[in-house]
Formats: C-alpha cells, sequence, structure tokens
C-alpha cells in the first residue's frame, strides 16, 4: 500500500516536473508576448503546487499569491492598450486606435537573429549543465539550518517556523524587503508616463463580481495574516491577497475619500517601515541588539508588525501595478503637478 | 530517483530554457517574463536542495524563497514601469540592439530611423499634448466638476 502511495506521488512529480518545464519551453519559444504572460501564469500556479509538495505551504501560498497573481497582472497590465497610447502613435494621427506602432508591437514579433539564437542556446545549455553538475554534487545528508532555528523556537512569539525566521531570527531581512517594495513604488512612480490612460468605465459584471470578491478577498487576507503566527500564513500572502481585492476594487471606479485619500496612502505606504523601525527599537532600549526581541513582549511586536507591513504591503503592490500616484485633491487631479 | 531530483532537474531545465528566452526574445516584456522564469526556477532549485524527506522541511531556505519572491514582485513592477516609459518615449518595446533582424527594411517599411525622428523633439512634443483629458490618473478618485 506504501508503495503504490509513493508510486502515484512520484507519479505526480513527473507530471508536475514535465509540465513546469514544458511551460517554460512554451513561454520562452512563442513569438506572441500575450501568450507567453498566460503562460508565466500557469508556469506560477503550477510552481505552487510543486511548493505543496515539497513541504513548503508558505511559499505556496506566496507564489499562487504573488508570483502567478499579482506578476501576472503587473504583466499584462504592461500590454493592455498600449500601441494607442504611445507618443508616436499619437503623432501618427493613430491615436485611440490599436494598429500596433512598429511591427514589433504586433501580437506576433519576428524572431532574433539566428546568430544571436545559437549563441543564446549555448550559453542556456552551459548554464543548464552546471546547474544539473552542481546539483548531484550536493550532499544528502546533512541536517540543514532547522537545529540552529530550534533554540530560537520557544520564546520567539509565534509557532510557525516560516514566520519565526522573517520577523524574529531573520528580521532585517524583512525590514530590507519592506524598504525595496517602498523603493519599488517609488521608483515606478517617478518613471511614470505623463499621460496616464483613461479609466475605462466598469462593466455590470466587473461590479457586481467586485462587491463579491473583495469583502470575500480581505476577509482571506485577514485569516492568512491570523494563522500566520502559527500555521502557513502571514503579512506577505495576505498581503497580497488584498492587493488583489485593491486592483479590482481600482478597475470597478471603487473612489478614494474626498479629501485625504491619497494622503491616507501615501501614510500607509510608508507605515511598515516605520513601525519595523520602532519595533526594531525595542532590543537598544533594554541595552539587546536592534530588532531583537524576544520572551514576552515579542509576540506583540510580531502581531503588531504583521498587521501594518499587510496594509503597507497590498498598498505598495497596488500602487506599483498603478504605476503612478494617487491624484491629491479634487482639484488637482491632473498628472500635471506630480510630475512638474 | 527522488522527488527532490525530479524537481531539481526541472528547476535546472527551466533556468536554462529562460536563459535563452531572456536573450533571445526581443521585446523586453518577453525578457522579462524569462527573468521571472529564472528567478521562480532558482527559488525552486533552493529549496529543492535543502530538502530532505522524510525529514521535516528546513524552514530557513522557505522564508529566503519567500522574500525572493516579494523582492521579485517589486523589481518586476519598476521594470514593467520602465518598459511602459521606454514605449513612450521611443514608441517601441523593443531595445535598440534588438531591433530589425536581418536589416531593417524587412521588417520597416518607413527605415529604422523613423522613431528616432519622431523623438527627436520630446520637449516640443511634451509641451504641446499638455494637462489634457489623457493625463488624468487611473487611481480612483473624487468626481471631477
Amino acid at each position: 500500500m506504501a508503495t503504490e502511495v509513493t508510486g502515484a506521488l512520484l507519479a505526480l512529480d513527473v507530471v508536475l516536473a514535465v509540465s513546469l518545464v514544458g511551460c517554460a519551453a512554451a513561454l520562452v519559444a512563442t513569438a506572441d508576448v500575450f501568450k507567453a504572460t498566460v503562460l508565466f501564469i500557469v508556469f506560477g500556479v503550477m510552481m505552487a503546487l510543486v511548493w505543496g509538495r515539497l513541504g513548503a505551504v508558505d511559499v505556496a501560498l506566496a507564489e499562487a499569491a504573488i508570483g502567478a497573481g499579482i506578476t501576472g497582472a503587473l504583466l499584462l497590465g504592461a500590454q493592455t492598450a498600449q500601441p494607442a497610447r504611445r507618443r508616436g502613435a499619437a503623432a501618427r494621427g493613430r491615436e485611440h486606435t490599436f494598429q500596433p506602432a512598429t511591427p514589433d508591437d504586433a501580437p506576433v514579433y519576428q524572431p532574433a537573429r539566428p546568430s544571436r539564437r545559437v549563441a543564446a542556446a549555448l550559453a542556456a545549455a552551459a548554464v543548464a549543465g552546471v546547474v544539473l553538475l552542481a546539483l548531484s554534487r550536493v550532499p544528502t545528508r546533512h541536517p540543514g539550518l532547522a537545529p540552529i532555528l530550534a533554540p530560537h523556537m520557544p520564546d520567539a512569539g509565534a509557532e510557525n517556523p516560516v514566520t519565526v525566521v522573517l520577523l524574529s531570527v531573520r528580521a532585517y531581512d524583512t525590514l530590507l524587503e519592506i524598504v525595496v517594495l517602498l523603493a519599488a513604488v517609488i521608483a515606478a512612480w517617478a518613471s511614470a508616463v505623463p499621460a496616464a490612460p483613461k479609466p475605462e468605465p466598469p462593466g455590470a459584471l466587473l461590479a457586481a463580481a467586485t462587491r463579491v470578491m473583495v469583502p470575500v478577498a480581505v476577509l482571506i487576507g485577514g485569516y492568512l495574516l491570523w494563522r500566520g503566527a502559527a500555521a502557513p500564513g502571514g503579512a506577505f500572502q495576505a498581503g497580497a491577497v488584498i492587493a488583489g481585492a485593491g486592483i479590482l476594487a481600482a478597475f470597478a471606479g471603487v473612489e478614494l475619500p474626498r479629501r485625504g485619500g491619497a494622503g491616507l496612502i501615501r501614510a500607509g505606504l510608508v507605515a511598515a517601515t516605520l513601525v519595523f523601525l520602532g519595533a526594531g527599537a525595542y532590543g537598544p532600549a533594554r541595552g539587546e541588539p536592534f530588532l531583537h526581541y524576544r520572551g514576552g513582549a515579542a509576540e506583540g511586536l510580531i502581531l503588531v508588525i504583521e498587521v501594518v507591513a499587510t496594509l503597507s504591503i497590498a498598498l505598495s503592490l497596488v500602487g506599483v501595478f498603478m504605476g503612478r500616484p494617487p491624484p491629491r485633491t479634487p482639484e488637482r487631479t491632473g498628472g500635471d503637478d506630480e510630475f512638474g | 530517483m527522488s522527488s527532490v531530483e525530479i524537481y531539481g532537474a526541472a528547476a535546472a531545465l527551466s533556468f536554462g530554457l529562460a536563459v535563452y528566452g531572456a536573450i533571445a526574445a526581443r521585446p523586453v516584456i518577453h525578457k522579462l517574463v524569462s527573468l521571472n522564469v529564472m528567478g521562480a526556477s532558482v527559488f525552486l532549485l533552493l529549496v529543492a536542495a535543502s530538502a530532505r524527506p522524510p525529514a521535516a522541511p528546513d524552514p530557513v531556505p522557505h522564508a529566503m524563497v519567500i522574500t525572493g519572491i516579494v523582492v521579485t514582485v517589486a523589481a518586476t513592477g519598476y521594470a514593467v514601469a520602465l518598459i511602459r516609459r521606454m514605449e513612450w518615449e521611443r514608441g517601441s518595446g523593443v531595445l535598440p540592439e534588438d531591433a530589425a533582424p536581418g536589416g531593417a527594411a524587412s521588417e520597416q517599411p518607413g527605415g529604422g530611423g523613423r522613431e528616432r525622428g519622431e523623438g527627436g523633439a520630446p520637449e516640443a512634443e511634451n509641451a504641446a499634448e499638455g494637462p489634457t483629458e489623457e493625463g488624468r490618473s487611473p487611481w480612483p478618485g473624487p468626481p471631477r466638476g
């Protein structure tokens, strides 16, 4: 019986592995960028299943929500109605048409020169060969890093070992990761195209779906956040799910508060960095290292960091997806004040 | 053969395929998709190489991979912003060194210099467009007027 189960799982492993490599091959080989993007989303979902098979449930949640979901939305968003917005296209009097500005903007583009393709294939084969060789030399018997983590678990303030690593043992990584997200928002907003696309009026289906989906997504996000202390889940997965709700709501034309909406968004974006730094000061205040919090206060600090981080991560992901800052006030909704 | 070896090999192969895509694809957005596959393959390799079934999974690589996934989406978001800006500035989503395989004439009837010519006076064109209806932010905002 046990061998039958093992055999079935091994077959599942082979199917998943072949699907992954097949998706990668197809998305690289196609000359259709849209098709490549859709295949990438499929690749991400397959990858989430693989994480589940490898016992990495936290990673599976992050991959499905961020790797496939938000990244897929970003990549698709980069392709929607682009040709009509181009300055070159506008100058040729092709505004509001969907004719490609150059042959490479057509759905299917021409492949690179044969010489370049051969060089790329050689480089790819060499890299894959070296990685396979290195993989065969990885020692199969070593204890890993879990024994180093074990002594920190009892007074870390959370039971999920991944949460302990992210928010206690290697909190520095996570603090800087949140700063990276903030930096990406600032950089994306700073390099935004001056002429923003006009938002499309939402269809009836989108508006109805949003009314159902947004509360459900926020509920799931809250659940993932709360469970993250003891089980797979946490701020990043929760933030990504809530960001999905935010993107959906924005598409459906949900309005910000008349006053202070943009300011609240900006405050929310930096909140996690500030709160994390504040929590990090708890250690130095007690004569311990920066970002060092153990024992009684750890649980509360981790909870506060995770709640605020969820908010900031969700806002950052929506902000990067929007690609430009929110309008400041009703009188100055034009993009000109943002770009000088 | 174990599941660890199967996924390790899959990670190595998809990494190699993505290296090919990142070099051979011409639109920058397609290169970006390939780069994302490269990243995901590295994460898979890291977790597969650290897995020692039937022992419990090692949480430290898992946390590193979650950090990596978030940093990747941040970098991808910025890259998308840069690609949009490049398309707006140049009128093309293809880098100059990747343009027109096998001669410009075969692909662009108007000649390869067409985009450059139009991009010659960005400031003037920018001013001419001015704060039109196009300048509205896609963020949901209060109704105007």
